[in-house]
């Protein structure tokens, strides 16, 4: 996995002094800590693009293990709940210069698992160096579920109302 | 986070082996194997029967291609006809090539 450290392009920090040392070879995390003050990014924004980019991965069907599914479809369900929770299924840590993070991911039926993990881990990699700064150590992901084909999808088939 | 990026892996841009193997007159298609399952799996969409894998350990990138043959041509002239493809675009890389399915003209093959 050398993509997601040579790839990185250090958007050019305003405010970063030129004293700034980077032993690193990776200038993921340097930029958030200037002699001039830092810069923290909450667990909320890396949340996010996570989920985003997550779900950007063709062969990825949904995010979130049984529990956060079950109460995700009723969430959405509840007028002024802004829709889908697009942090659902994913936790972080972050720290200073650092995140890590853990997805839940439901597939879809055919994809080869090993490398649609390798693929999420690569975009969610990227998006969260490029747009936070932070560095990735680690991105863990637990697969737990498959969607068939057949399987009635809960988003595009609203079940009716039982009342008229 | 979701601007268009180059589908390059490992230094291989799988667009371009994409490209470069469906032109070959010997390939009928690019084959996705039986579930469609041999793919580069990019944000959006899915790059069919072309596979890269990047070891973590010792930092090369294997490439897996998987086609469908058209009726005819010796196998092993397609093998070479594809990693003639490859070289182009990817030079330096070991390449496995796979022959998944030839195609008799009618409406067969797998998936992909």
């Amino acid at each position: 996995m050398t993509a997601p450290k040579t790839t990185t392009s250090a958007p050019p920090s305003t405010s970063a002094a030129p004293t700034t040392a980077r032993q690193d070879e990776s200038s993921a995390g340097k930029q958030l800590q200037t002699s001039q003050g830092k810069t923290s990014i909450a667990e909320s924004v890396v949340q996010k693009i996570a989920g985003v980019a997550a779900r950007d991965v063709s062969g990825v069907y949904k995010l979130g293990a049984g529990a956060a599914r079950a109460f995700g479809a009723i969430r959405e369900r509840i007028p002024g709940s802004g829709g889908p929770n697009v942090s659902q299924g994913v936790a972080v840590e972050v720290g200073e210069t650092q995140a890590a993070i853990d997805l839940d991911l439901v597939v879809e039926y055919g994809v080869s698992i090993t490398d649609l993990a390798t693929a999420v881990r690569r975009n969610v990699i990227q998006s969260i160096e490029r747009m936070t700064g932070l560095q990735v150590v680690e991105v863990n992901i637990s697969v737990d579920d498959i969607h068939l084909p057949s399987d009635p999808s809960e988003d595009e088939q609203p079940q009716e109302s039982r009342v008229q | 986070m979701t601007e268009p990026r180059p589908a390059v892996i490992g230094g291989v841009d799988v667009d371009a082996v994409a490209a470069s193997v469906g032109a070959c007159s010997t390939v009928a298609r690019l084959s996705g194997g039986l579930l469609g399952e041999a793919a580069t799996y990019l944000p959006g969409r899915r790059v069919y029967g072309v596979v890269v894998r990047e070891h973590p350990v010792v930092g090369e990138t294997d490439l897996d291609v998987r086609v469908v043959a058209t009726f005819g041509p010796p196998m092993s002239e397609v093998a070479d006809q594809v990693r003639h493809a490859v070289a182009l675009v990817a030079p330096g890389r070991s390449v496995t090539v796979a022959i998944d399915d030839v195609d008799i003209g009618g409406a067969a093959g797998a998936a992909g």
